[in-house]
């Protein structure tokens, strides 16, 4: 499904512009904040040491009689990183994560920039190593088409650990996940945030998980550890479920703001295409 | 307690496959969710009804074995172990019973009480209803449907009448059920005025057995008279009460228009209390025109008597009302007619005429009730004659006439007897006293009835009646017997004549419901309309009844009634007056009755709690299904 023609038609229709420009070894097509050899003039700074005597401004020297040297942007590809949660709690909505981190994925490798995939359970299972290129799509479709949901729970802050371990390099981390993380998701992004990560998190949740429509006595099962639990669930009981979902997210929401860690929220119920042209504009990624 | 279906008790034995059959708990649907961790977070708040969550399959399980139960010992019809003899309800609904409870009257009261007795009958006892005022009066058979004695109940209406315990039956029969049903018995809109067909009813009822009767009533009577097989169940509190127990008014002598008024109050409070007494007169329009205010100061009791006068007051109907608003209203208003009697228009057919007139006026100044006239006479007063008149008092009979069919030398009479005892003709007079001097043999027409003879039976006063005439002969020579002299003459005068013209009984102001009310002018022969009652400002009173005779005797509420015939319109006030029904609290009178069933049966209050207990288990169980 997610390598059909007419699925990556639509993916051709959409353009992903990293929100900062990262710093990476090739010159790509995005911009960078770091100032380097490129040819965009920047800004000035003091002569040093060991400065590149190609980038005094002798002109300035001339008027004001100090030795100054011109910046220049640093064009260089971005590194995005794609945590799809994988866990079984995202069933119902894992086709859509992956109709998303498809997109995603192949804006990122259409423009070149490095992309790396991996599914977030119990453990952090890589979908698609590091890789960059067009050539790449199809491999990327396939494996993000070949992932199934796993696991018995999700520890996001393990997979974090793991996933720093393996790829120090920065770079945009795009998570999507519903985040119901029953540790708590703060220790995981602040961790990816302390290694100068760029967080972005992509927030799916359906009707399943913020509505409680059956009431009674219910055996109610974890869908992810198989734990269960008899209890009544009355309207009142509902409420007070649907008021929990709420803050979990306003929690969420609250925390990202205060960290500065761009978060969007959706359900499955849209387009992905709409989602993501309306999501991602407002977070700033998409030009 | 005992059972009258002691072998459906074996019912309980369902309980142990109710019981089994609820062990097999239905599973509960598995719901898997991706929250589980916030459901598990909500239900640890919650610990605190967890132990309550625990034990409602517990709960449920009992709510199910008490219903069960209850439905069974209800199929087994437990029932209070109380005398199931078939009983005779009797209510009270004499004035008193009007008397207010709250929101409540006193009868209210008692038709409630009356109907939780009916419902503790369970269908498997009979009862019939009656109500007590002045008389008993039977309002249902004897019978084991409920409907009926609650129809009978709700048809009691509260009465003007005071109480009478002497009409309560004596605990010797009962109303055969059958032979009860051929006894007709009054509709209930006409059930207030049944004293005849009560009676009817009760000469109509064959013994069948003994049976208890049980009187529901405020206790307004002493308790000494009431039957010791009779039970009381009292109903009511302590009330305050103030009101008129008697007034009269009457035109005094020695004026024209000078008004007595006199009167009586009780009062049932602790303490004292000023209370105004107003006195109005109701117009041609029946509006009140208020006449006089009496300040009273109220002890608490009896009251002295006292007495007003009115100067240029009119007759006509009067009400005196306390003004208060107290617990029984019926008692705060007399209703008080008086009327300017015409006098007896009396003619005289003498050679002597002097000592017969001088009779017409011997009380005249007094009442005024006789006058004396020419022509145009109501009453001829003759000697040694017997006139045309159609009512005619004749002295010393002599030669023919229609009023004696043989008239004899003259003879000495024996002793005079009084053959008629309290006759009008005779009242205030001792004929034995009376010389019948110059009395003759003498053969009254037949029909005449001898008021006086001799011992010999010579008949000395007698009345005779033709087609519409009406004489009273006295059998004596006045003149030979000094009789002019005699203070009995003006007096036999007096009787004869009021007696002839129908007038022999003077008008109260004021009567008492159920009392008998002389009708001015009534005779056998004169049509009178009864009208009423009316009530200042009610609309003009239907016709009641229409009577023949002197007597009317179907006063049944309080208020002005009035009387159409040839005399003209006469008002009757009917009012309350009596100490005993005013008298609303007697602390003497205490409940005293056997142990009684009363309101719902036990099996009704069992298949109640069955139905709570399964509504109970319904919101259990519909929590645990639907939430």
């Amino acid at each position: 499904m997610l390598t059909d023609p007419a699925f990556i038609r639509r993916l051709d229709s959409l353009y992903l512009l990293a929100r900062k420009v990262l710093g990476g070894s090739l010159q790509a097509e995005r911009r960078s904040a770091h100032k380097g050899t490129g040819i965009t003039f920047a800004d000035y700074a003091e002569y040093y040491h060991g400065a590149d005597y190609r980038a005094i401004d002798w002109r300035v020297y001339a008027r004001f009689d100090s030795l100054v040297i011109k910046l220049f942007e640093l064009e260089e590809d971005a590194t995005v990183y794609l945590l799809v949660d994988a866990s079984r709690s995202m069933e119902s909505k894992f086709l859509f994560a992956r109709k998303l981190a498809a997109a995603l994925g192949y804006i990122t490798l259409k423009s070149l920039d490095r992309l790396a995939v991996y599914g977030l359970s119990d453990t952090l299972d890589p979908l698609l190593d590091a890789c960059r290129g067009s050539a790449k799509v199809l491999a990327f479709l396939r494996a993000l088409e070949d992932a199934k949901t796993r696991g018995h729970d999700t520890c996001f802050t393990t997979c974090a650990r793991v996933f720093q371990a393996r790829h120090r390099r920065r770079g945009l981390v795009i998570v999507l996940s519903d985040f119901l993380f029953p540790d708590g998701f703060e220790e995981g992004l602040r961790f990816l945030q302390f290694h100068r990560h760029d967080v972005y998190c992509l927030q799916i949740q359906d009707e399943s998980d913020t509505r409680c429509t059956w009431k009674g006595d219910v055996d109610l099962e974890c869908v992810e550890t198989r734990r269960r639990k008899r209890v009544t669930v009355t309207p009142r009981e509902a409420r007070l479920y649907q008021q929990a979902v709420a803050e979990w997210n306003e929690r969420l929401r609250v925390f990202c703001a205060r960290n500065g860690i761009g978060l969007a929220y959706t359900t499955t119920e849209p387009s992905f295409e709409k989602v993501l042209q309306d999501i991602l504009r407002r977070g700033g990624l998409v030009a | 307690m005992t059972f009258l279906s002691p072998a459906l008790l074996w019912s309980l034995v369902a309980l142990v496959p109710l019981a089994a059959i609820y062990f097999l708990k239905v599973r509960p649907r598995r719901r898997p969710t991706t929250a589980y961790f916030l459901w598990e977070r909500l239900f640890q708040e919650k610990r605190a009804s967890s132990l309550f969550s625990r034990l409602r399959d517990a709960w449920s399980l009992l709510l199910m074995l008490l219903a069960a139960a209850a439905i069974c010992l209800a199929l087994a019809r437990p029932e209070w172990a109380d005398e199931r003899k078939d009983m005779l309800i009797v209510i009270d609904n004499s004035a008193s019973m009007s008397a207010r409870e709250g929101r409540s009257t006193r009868l209210e009261l008692a038709q409630r009480a009356a109907r939780e007795i009916v419902e503790g009958l369970n269908g498997n006892q009979r009862a019939a209803i009656a109500s007590i005022s002045r008389s008993l009066s039977y309002r249902s058979h004897l019978t084991d449907n409920p409907r009926e004695l609650l129809e009978a109940i709700d048809g009691i209406k509260a009465s003007a009448r005071r109480l009478d315990l002497d009409s309560l039956p004596s605990k010797t029969c009962l109303v055969d059920e059958a032979a009860a049903k051929e006894v007709a018995v009054d509709p209930p809109d006409s059930r207030e005025q049944s004293e005849a067909t009560a009676g009817q009813l009760q000469a109509n009822i064959p013994a069948v057995g003994s049976y208890r009767v049980i009187l529901v009533s405020d206790g307004g009577f002493n308790i000494d008279s009431l039957p010791a097989d009779v039970e009381l169940l009292k109903i009511g509190s302590t009330l305050e009460n103030i009101g008129i127990v008697a007034a009269d008014m009457a035109f005094l002598g020695g004026g024209t228009n000078r008004l007595g008024f006199y009167f009586q109050v009780l009062s049932t409070c602790r303490d004292i209390r000023r209370v105004d007494l107003t006195l109005s007169w109701l117009d041609e329009h029946s509006r009140e025109q208020l006449q006089k205010v009496i300040p009273l100061v109220v002890q608490p009791g009896e009251n002295p008597p006292e007495t007003f006068e009115l100067a240029d007051a009119p007759a006509g109907r009067w009400i005196a009302r306390l003004e208060l608003d107290d617990a029984l209203h019926e008692d705060n208003a007399a209703y008080l007619a008086i009327a300017k009697p015409k006098p007896i228009r009396v003619a005289v057919e003498s050679n002597d005429k002097f000592f017969l007139q001088n009779s017409v006026h011997a009380f005249s100044r007094g009442d005024k009730l006789l006058a004396l006239v020419e022509e145009d006479a109501e009453v001829v007063l003759a000697k040694s004659a017997a006139p045309e008149a159609a009512l005619a008092m004749v002295f010393q009979p002599a030669a023919e006439s229609a009023w004696w069919t043989e008239l004899g030398e003259e003879v000495v009479a024996g002793p005079a007897r009084v053959l008629v005892q309290n006759h009008p003709a005779l009242r205030h007079l001792d004929p034995a006293s009376i010389p019948f001097i110059g009395a003759r043999q003498i053969t009254p027409t037949p029909g005449a009835q001898v008021l006086v003879a001799d011992d010999r039976g010579l008949p000395l006063i007698y009345k005779a009646r033709q087609v519409n005439q009406t004489a009273i002969i006295v059998n004596m020579d006045p003149v030979a017997a000094e009789f002019y002299f005699s203070a009995w003459f003006p007096v036999l005068v007096h009787s004869t004549v009021t007696h002839l013209a129908g007038r022999e009984n003077p008008l109260a102001a004021s009567y008492r419901p159920g009392e008998s009310v002389p009708i001015a002018g009534g005779r056998d022969n004169i049509v009178s309309k009864i009208l009423g009652p009316r009530v200042a400002g009610s609309e003009p009173a239907a016709d009641l009844a229409e009577v023949k005779g002197q007597w009317f005797g179907s006063i049944e509420q309080l208020g002005f009634y009035a009387v159409e015939n040839a005399e003209g319109t006469q008002y009757i006030g009917a009012s309350l007056f009596s100490p005993e029904e005013s008298l609303v609290n007697r602390d003497s009178a205490e409940s005293k009755h056997e142990p009684l069933s009363r309101g719902r049966s036990p099996a009704h209050w069992l298949t109640l709690v069955a139905i709570v207990v399964l509504t109970a288990e319904s919101i259990l169980y519909h929590r645990r299904k639907v939430g």
